[in-house]
């Protein structure tokens, strides 16, 4: 009789457990002979980030004047030979122009920069070329022209000069290029300002 | 004169907010405008007469609206340091006339993808060998009113093998550590492609202490153009002010896998030597000191004696 109830009772428990590990079981082996590849490809992405524009206004004196701006360009590339950033002007022209009127680029070139002469405007990256430590540290409007700073005059288009280059991979890496105008009161005043354009160049390595 | 003091403190700070907003000197704002280029690189092997086709995406990651161009030039270099040349060679090949792309222009929106389809086709008669270009995408600001106008650009860049007659040839021309350097420490590998097509290099740098401890490890990985000579720097910019390293490594490039030989390498900064100098004169002159004192006291002893 005890056997009995024993088997009635437990007779569901008994068939929920059969069938479970049956079942769990194949389940289980179905989940260890089953094989999933996963195929995944990383594409190689390059990208500049930059401000647009740098204001540069200039109250000239008869010794000159000197409004010094910066520009943070920012690269990113995941291509495991780094990249090259170049800066030129986006013509062939390296001055700024307003109608007829132009200031001229600096003299210096980054391999030989020079303090900035009056009714010039010019850039400096610290550590490139013959910057070395001669580039400023902060902007600055309208102050007496710096002896300490030295900017190189802007390549033209064909001829960039390579301000930023890395061996490997780059994480917002960052570039501050410092631009300055210069000007005595000798340079023709402007009703339409003063104005250029420079293009950065960033391709892989 | 609490309140006195109140009104103080309210002006220093209003003050110092419109120093900060208003007389702060000509620094452009935050960079906004980000233009991406997807992939970054393009190997492609093609025959005379073929065409292949393509795409690659322009992507805007800022946070304003800006307007593109799209376009192909060839890609040179000049020097070992592999400044990039963007101009025609007068008499060569002009690649940038093997692109066609589905749009020239156009605009991209924060967070939009603008795919360009190209199609690329080599003429029939083309000389086997290595050609190379970039397809551009430059951001098209409106001129500035006042100052500076920036544009950007990004190139994807193509390394195209033309038919089969190619030649691979190139050599580990020199692996140069300097003992004595200021930092960074820098250690440089040249190599040379005398073949009539690219090939790649890849790379392993490491910088350890006399312990063999790895202080910087460097993998990368660059292209050699042919007839040219690729001085890779290898700069480690986190290099301290002092210290005696061991710098080694591996170049594979052709299916060669080249050691670099253990170099030792002592980095002194300017500062540093400074203080050495400084030092070791302090020494000199007090050995000088100590030596001349040394005598005369002889000298007295020996009076003494005398006396």
């Amino acid at each position: 009789m005890k056997i009995n109830n024993y088997i009635r009772l437990k007779s569901p428990i008994t068939i929920s457990l059969i069938l479970g590990l049956v079942f769990g079981a194949t389940s289980i082996v179905s989940a260890a002979t089953a094989n999933t590849t996963i195929n995944s490809t990383i594409s190689s992405v390059i990208s500049v980030a930059t401000t647009g524009t740098v204001t540069l206004n200039v109250l000239p004196t008869g010794g000159g004047a000197q409004t010094i701006g910066s520009d943070t360009v920012t690269v990113n590339t995941n291509d495991s030979a780094g990249y090259t950033l170049t800066l030129a002007s986006s013509s062939a022209n390296t001055y700024l122009a307003s109608g007829a009127n132009q200031i001229p680029a600096s003299s210096g070139s980054q391999a030989t920069p020079v303090v900035q002469a009056a009714n010039t405007w010019g850039y400096c990256v610290s550590g490139i070329g013959g910057f070395g430590a001669t580039c400023p540290s902060v902007g600055v409007s309208n102050q007496a022209i710096s002896g300490t700073n030295k900017f190189a005059g802007m390549p033209a288009t064909g001829s960039p000069n390579t301000i930023a280059t890395t061996a490997t991979t780059a994480v917002n890496a960052t570039t501050t290029v410092w631009y300055a105008v210069a000007a005595n009161t000798s340079q023709a005043g402007s009703v339409t300002p003063y104005t250029g354009t420079i293009t950065y160049t960033a391709t892989a390595n | 004169m609490v309140r006195g003091n109140y009104f103080k403190y309210v002006f220093v700070l209003v003050l110092s907010l419109f120093l900060i907003f208003f007389i702060r000197p000509n620094h452009a704002f935050a960079a906004s405008q980000d233009l991406t280029v997807s992939p970054a690189v393009s190997q492609v092997k093609i025959n005379p007469g073929q065409s292949t086709t393509g795409s690659f995406s322009i992507i805007n990651q800022g946070d304003g609206t800006y307007s593109f161009n799209v376009y192909a030039t060839p890609y040179n270099v000049t020097g070992q340091d592999y400044t990039p040349d963007y101009k025609a060679i007068p008499g060569a090949v002009d690649v940038s006339s093997w692109f066609k792309f589905s749009i020239e222009s156009g605009s991209v929106t924060p967070g939009q993808t603008e795919k360009v389809n190209y199609t690329l086709s080599v003429p029939a008669g083309t000389q086997d060998g290595g050609y190379y270009a970039v397809a551009f995408g430059q951001t098209n600001n409106p001129k500035a009113l006042i100052g500076v106008t920036i544009n950007e650009r990004v190139g994807m860049l193509f390394l195209m093998q033309v038919g089969d007659k190619v030649v691979k040839k190139g050599l580990l021309q020199t692996w140069q550590s300097n003992f004595f350097q200021s930092p960074p420490l820098t250690s440089n590998i040249k190599i040379e492609n005398s073949g009539s097509i690219y090939f790649r290099a890849n790379f392993q740098y490491k910088v350890s202490d006399l312990f063999g401890n790895t202080k910087y490890l460097l993998n990368g990985q660059k292209f050699i153009l042919p007839q040219t000579v690729r001085n890779l720097s290898l700069p480690w910019k986190g290099s301290p002010s002092f210290g005696l390293f061991k710098v080694s490594g591996n170049v594979n490039f052709l299916g060669k896998n080249q050691s670099l030989g253990t170099k030792y390498v002592l980095v002194m900064s300017k500062a540093v030597r400074i203080y050495t100098g400084i030092i070791i004169s302090l020494i000199i002159v007090s050995y000088i000191a100590f030596s001349l004192g040394s005598r005369k006291r002889k000298r007295q002893n020996h009076r003494k004696k005398r006396n």
